[in-house]
């Protein structure tokens, strides 16, 4: 009876801890801004509960892969560079958590690591 | 005719006359976007006042022609089918070969083009200067009369605001307004994606990268136009061009650099399988190695993702 309930004990713990994992912190939309060939430039980025996403530049649809997060590192795809190979980044979360930096830790696409790593984004409220 | 009816007759035809002129006066720009508009719709840039930018670039059609070698000055032919103005604020070169790094330098390259408008550059400053309207602009605008940079900024900064980001696509991408477009065109973007593996090469905010191809539109007989290599003189460059932009590629036909294809359902057939179109290419693209076996419904799918690119303003008018 008591490895049973040990048992149940143990079953239930890894529940919860998987029912309390964090959510996932990147839901929703993120914007940096900056200046490109003298004018502004917005770059929009869409991460849905899907595990999709979409990047917009001026609010145009620039690119669209697949992402998950795994404690703070990302890892994403898209069909420009290899929708099967996964580029990693190290997120940084900071501020009142509304605030994203991106900082490459392996990604064979070149384009993709210019586009991203370094890059600090803003939460869209 | 009595002395009274040629009096009022007179009097019509001053009236009309009057109407006539004070209906074309332009109002006074105050800006270099209202000054290039202006421009960009005015015949004094050609050699003969008959063709203006907006006489190839037509603003109903995207600011493209629907015509495959577009007229210039005494109905000349040009070599090349007109590109759309619009969606050139992100591009990093421009005409077919890129010759052109900046829109600035673009602006005045129609003008000067002995098969367009065909007016040297200091000649158009000339007109400008001895222009009241367009002299007092100007100054207010710049402060300082028409020059060669000025009329080059006036122009870019117009094109610059010809932006298509209201389209039925970002609608659903950017706000997942899954009605705003079909199922078919959804379908179409997969394979945009992945068989038909178009984004190899159209990919970014307009969908045609910074790089110049060869789809294989050269084979040195019938089809001789040898393209970026006119410009870098490099034989690595024979038959390349700039990818096409695709946003608003519905209403821009004919296509390709010589609109040499009349509908969209014509590219994609070609794309489907090259060889069968134009079977001796010159340094064709290995991308384009193998047919793609698209089937008449993916072939549709694929059309409609592309209409889904029609900036909404067009949309509504067809």
């Amino acid at each position: 009876m008591k490895k049973k309930l040990a048992f149940i004990a143990i079953v239930l713990a890894i529940c919860s801890f998987k029912l309390i994992d964090e959510p996932n912190p990147l839901l929703g939309k993120w914007e940096s801004k900056t200046v490109y060939k003298e004018g502004p430039l917005s770059i929009l980025l869409l991460f849905r509960a899907d595990g999709t996403y979409d990047g917009f530049a001026n609010k145009k649809t620039f690119v669209n892969g697949t992402y998950h997060v795994s404690k703070d590192t990302i890892f994403i795809a898209d069909p420009i560079c290899n929708s099967k190979y996964n580029g990693k980044y190290k997120l940084t979360i900071f501020g009142e958590r509304d605030s994203v930096k991106f900082d490459v830790i392996s990604d064979t696409c070149k384009a993709r690591v210019a586009g991203a790593n370094g890059f600090t984004f803003k939460r869209v409220k | 005719m009595t002395m009274k009816k040629l009096g009022y007759l007179i009097f019509i035809c001053a009236f009309v006359s009057l109407t006539a002129h004070f209906g074309f006066v332009e109002a006074e720009p105050k800006t270099t976007v209202e000054l290039g508009k202006i421009l960009f719709n005015d015949p004094i840039l050609s050699s003969n006042k008959k063709i203006s930018c907006a006489s190839c670039h037509k603003e109903e059609f995207a600011f493209a022609d629907t015509a495959t070698l577009s007229l210039g000055v005494n109905d000349q032919k040009g070599t090349r089918n007109t590109p759309s103005s619009m969606n050139l604020a992100l591009q990093v070169s421009f005409f077919w070969d890129g010759r052109a790094k900046t829109l600035e330098d673009q602006a005045l390259i129609p003008i000067e083009n002995p098969v367009e408008m065909n007016l040297p550059i200091p000649v158009a400053i000339k007109r400008l200067q001895a222009n009241k309207f367009y002299l007092n602009a100007f100054k207010k605008i710049f402060n300082e009369e028409p020059n060669r940079k000025n009329l080059a900024q006036a122009l870019a900064d117009f094109q610059r605001t010809l932006e298509t980001t209201d389209t039925p696509f970002d609608d659903w991408r950017m706000n997942d307004n899954q009605n705003a477009v079909s199922e078919s065109a959804k379908r179409g973007f997969l394979l945009f994606n992945g068989k038909a593996n178009c984004v190899q090469c159209h990919f970014g905010p307009d969908f045609n990268n910074i790089e110049f191809r060869a789809i294989g539109l050269f084979d040195g007989k019938k089809l001789i136009d040898s393209g970026r290599a006119v410009v870098t003189k490099k034989p690595s460059d024979l038959g390349k061009f700039k990818i096409g932009p695709l946003r608003n590629i519905a209403i821009t036909a004919p296509y390709m650099h010589n609109g040499m294809f009349n509908t969209l359902r014509e590219v994609i057939d070609y794309y489907n399988d090259p060889d069968k179109i134009v079977p001796n290419p010159i340094s064709r693209d290995s991308l384009l190695a193998k047919p793609l076996n698209l089937t008449e419904t993916e072939k549709m799918d694929l059309e409609n993702f592309l209409i889904s690119l029609t900036d909404k303003r067009y949309l509504v008018k067809n």
